[in-house]
């Protein structure tokens, strides 16, 4: 008898790394609109305050968009490095049973 | 008026805005093929990495979510882009056809001027006559007029192509962070983030948990401080975290933070400090424990699952519990004793500590768990009719008084030294927990007897050795604790399990009745006649 898992161990582990995407990527974008969104003011102009408070709106909820896109990533791949233990735990808890009931059997 | 008087330049910087838009763009690229990359080629492998179990499906399923959230947001930068490179686009040919008509303007101007010096020189003067050289130059000025009056108006269309061109893109963005965060939903950045994540419960429960994680690893912090009389940090540990006790994630966060060991050294903490002097106000001692017991308690309480809304967050915590009440069997038959010439005391001696001060129940699940080892440990511990000790915890250093870091209600410290004590405390606030832990079979003896049957029959009769002589004897509290347990597990006959109670009390109590403290007595009388006026 053996063990029934279907996890693959070793590609859990090294997908729980990036389970979405690159986060640093999403930070670096979070960040790069936070940083357009002090100059993009005075870029646009006056001339057309609609489109002002449009633009200033737009960067901050896009800049914050990324930011917990970030963060759910990474507690997605957290969460995903738990299971990869728990997974891990599991299974060699099993071996070891199996291996104390093979070893009552012989 | 020269023409950059008359005609204000438009005020934005094209050239910018143009390289910010195309950032956009660049920032959508790089976010999709980050997810391309890593969805893309390991999508199948993910999903048969995470195949195993309901919790993990659905951990699999929310990475699909979010990739699908972030892809849309890419879209959006790119449609932001355009929408401000059009924008831009226009701004740069109104700057220049603003330009262009202010030198039209200049020259209109030098036009006329050019016309009126003619009119006005000396060879005119002389071939025209006044009043037909007035009429020149009024239709020089009229022709000025005219023409600038067609550069306004060329001026003003220019200038109207722009604000629209700016609604446009005003719209346009407005509707693109609308799709993102609804505009109801961004009163502040936390409602901001909820709105952004709010259906993504297992990521959402996953950054609750790291929360937990990062504040109970500050309170373990203070909470070692202030076992060891700092009084500062305890102050700031009920500051800072005294409202998170009850909080399901922060009390599994605390116990893992502290660990098992950790909570036992806290609490030798406290009773050393006492013996050597340090800490020479129990009540501190009797808030840390205070938010200790809660913590722990909450941490056990199975009610409170609800808490945990994501399947993920819940079987995690369900998994952790499991093991941790096996942990706690473990440590409380185990001996703390830091060094070899350090006192010592019981496992179960620091839960019964903690759960006599804890404000909620540890719940059903821990009392038969835990308490059933316990009430088996406690059993194991009788011998001729005597405790293994006469107390389970640390032992006094000369004045004889050093039984509990604490003092617990106007009971005795040896009430709080004994951890039946905290066991029947804490099911007393709880119907279930009570009668699980009254209901429980302990093992031991000859036979195996039902908890109430041995704290009535055995328990309150056993021997406690004090200084030499045994004249201790059952419950400290004289009962007590084991009355609001009973009168809490006791109010419903509606099914096999609670009516298992009443039929042992039943038979239990008169016989252990003439034994009894009055006080007790009283309190049993009052058990039974609430009994048996609700199974009537």
């Amino acid at each position: 008898m053996s063990t029934t898992y279907t996890v693959n161990m070793g590609g859990l582990t090294a997908a729980a790394r990036k389970v979405i995407g690159d986060v640093k990527t999403f930070e670096d974008v979070s960040q790069t609109l936070q940083s357009d969104s002090g100059s993009i003011g005075g870029a646009v102009g006056t001339d057309c305050p609609d489109l002002s408070s449009a633009v200033e709106h737009y960067f901050a909820v896009m800049g914050l968009a990324y930011l917990a896109y970030a963060e759910c990533t990474t507690a997605l791949s957290n969460n995903m490095s738990a299971a990869a233990a728990w997974y891990q735990a599991a299974e060699d808890n099993a071996t070891t049973r199996y291996r104390g009931r093979g070893r009552v059997a012989i | 008026m020269s023409g950059e008087s008359a005609l204000p330049m438009p005020n934005g910087v094209p050239d910018s805005m143009t390289s910010i838009a195309v950032r956009l763009s660049h920032s959508a690229s790089r976010a999709d093929q980050s997810v391309i990359a890593v969805q893309g080629p390991s999508a199948a492998f993910i999903k048969q990495a995470w195949s195993d179990g309901t919790a993990s499906q659905a951990a699999s399923g929310e990475a699909g979510q979010l990739a699908k959230k972030i892809v849309a947001n890419d879209t959006r930068l790119r449609q932001g882009d355009a929408a401000l490179a059009s924008y831009a686009r226009t701004l740069r040919e109104t700057r220049t056809t603003v330009e262009r008509l202010r030198v039209e303007w200049d020259e209109a101007d030098g036009t006329y001027r050019s016309k009126l010096n003619h009119i006005n020189s000396a060879e005119v003067r002389q071939q025209v006559p006044e009043q037909a050289r007035q009429q020149l130059a009024d239709r020089a000025a009229h022709d000025r007029d005219a023409t600038q009056q067609n550069i306004f108006r060329r001026y003003d269309r220019a200038m109207g192509t722009l604000q629209t061109q700016g609604i446009v893109a005003a719209r346009t963005l407005n509707a693109l962070s609308d799709d993102t965060i609804p505009r109801s939903k961004t009163g502040s950045a936390d409602a901001m983030r909820s709105a952004l994540t709010g259906d993504l419960s297992i990521s959402a429960g996953a950054m609750k948990r790291g929360q937990a994680a990062a504040d109970a690893a500050a309170a373990r912090d203070l909470v070692v401080k202030a076992a060891q009389g700092d009084r500062a940090a305890l102050e700031e540990l009920q500051k800072k975290y005294g409202d998170k006790a009850k909080d399901p994630y922060f009390a599994q966060a605390l116990q893992q933070a502290l660990g098992i060991k950790g909570t036992n050294q806290a609490i030798f903490d406290m009773l050393k400090g006492q013996v050597v002097g340090h800490i020479d106000d129990r009540t501190r001692n009797d808030a840390l424990l205070n938010f200790l017991g809660t913590a722990f308690a909450t941490a056990a309480d199975t009610g409170r699952d609800g808490a945990f809304q994501d399947v993920v967050s819940l079987q995690l915590h369900q998994k952790w519990r499991s093991e941790w009440f096996e942990q706690l069997k473990a440590d409380g038959r185990d001996t703390f004793k830091p060094n070899w010439a350090s006192p010592s005391f019981s496992g179960y001696y620091a839960q019964g500590l903690l759960l006599s001060h804890a404000s909620v129940t540890a719940g059903p699940a821990y009392m038969d768990v835990v308490g059933g080892d316990f009430l088996a440990y406690d059993r194991e511990g009788i011998v001729n009719g005597a405790a293994r000790t006469y107390i389970h915890g640390f032992g006094s250093s000369g004045s004889g008084d050093i039984t509990t870091p604490g003092v617990i209600g106007a009971n005795s410290q040896r009430t709080a030294a004994d951890p039946m004590h905290g066991f029947l405390s804490n099911s007393a606030v709880n119907h279930d927990a009570a009668k699980t832990f009254l209901s429980h079979d302990v093992p031991g003896g000859k036979e195996s007897v039902m908890a109430i049957d041995y704290l009535m029959k055995e328990r309150w009769n056993v021997q406690h050795y004090e200084a030499g002589n045994m004249t201790y004897t059952g419950f400290g509290d004289k009962g007590d604790a084991l009355g609001r347990a009973a009168l809490a597990g006791d109010h419903d006959a509606s099914d096999r399990q609670s009516t298992l109670l009443p039929r042992s009390s039943s038979t239990t109590m008169p016989r252990v009745l003439p034994k009894t403290h009055p006080e007790t007595l009283a309190l049993f009388r009052d058990i039974l006649e609430f009994r048996h006026t609700a199974m009537r």
